[in-house]
């Protein structure tokens, strides 16, 4: 396997010394710059496969405790915790988890941001939706790009 | 146009942080706190 460190595995309980750290920082920065450009990632020791790590992250649950009646939508503009932790705009997914449980909702993000993103909910269904949380999770998977294919 | 948003909850992680947040809705909410951000003002432009 190319591009690897050449050695992963150290003394555990020890400081590093000088010739582990150099060892260390050449393999992370081969991996780095070559076989995943921009890409952190991780050696799994049981099966030696590379595995990436996202660059940032931030995920949330907000609580609401308003009506969205059966045919109307609502949203808001949440912005991020630390919103300095993306470089990029992120891959953002956002769902509900509406109150009565019966309920049928549609959400989206309409426009994301670095700094934080808009989302929407509209009661698909019959019943009114009488609370809900609002769950995201953004993503950014290298320094360079929301996603890494 | 851009806004800039600014949290005012003590020790929020994101307290008297501003940023910057295109056409927002008027519902805006810190996601570090979950507290509604009132401190709302569109950036300043500048006229040619």
């Amino acid at each position: 396997m190319a591009n690897l460190p050449v050695s992963t595995v150290f003394t555990d309980g020890n400081a590093l010394s000088a010739a582990d750290l150099t060892t260390l920082k050449t393999g992370i920065n081969q991996t780095y710059s070559t076989t995943y450009p921009n890409q952190l990632s991780f050696l799994s020791m049981s099966d030696s496969v590379l595995r990436p790590v996202p660059f940032a992250t931030s995920t949330d649950k907000l609580s609401f405790s308003t009506n969205v009646n059966a045919g109307a939508g609502t949203g808001a503009t949440v912005t991020f915790a630390r919103s300095t932790r993306f470089t990029q705009n992120p891959i953002v997914t956002v769902t509900a988890e509406t109150s009565p449980s019966t309920a049928y909702a549609s959400t989206n993000a309409a426009l994301v941001t670095t700094t934080g993103f808009t989302w929407r909910i509209f009661n698909v269904g019959s019943t009114t939706i009488t609370s809900y949380y609002i769950h995201y999770h953004a993503i950014q998977m290298t320094s360079a790009a929301a996603d890494n294919n | 146009m851009l806004w800039n948003l600014t949290c005012h909850t003590p020790e929020c992680v994101n307290d008297n942080f501003t940023v910057q947040f295109p056409d927002p809705e008027p519902l805006v909410i810190c996601g570090g706190c979950h507290q509604e951000i009132t401190d709302k003002s569109p950036t300043e432009t500048k006229e040619s």
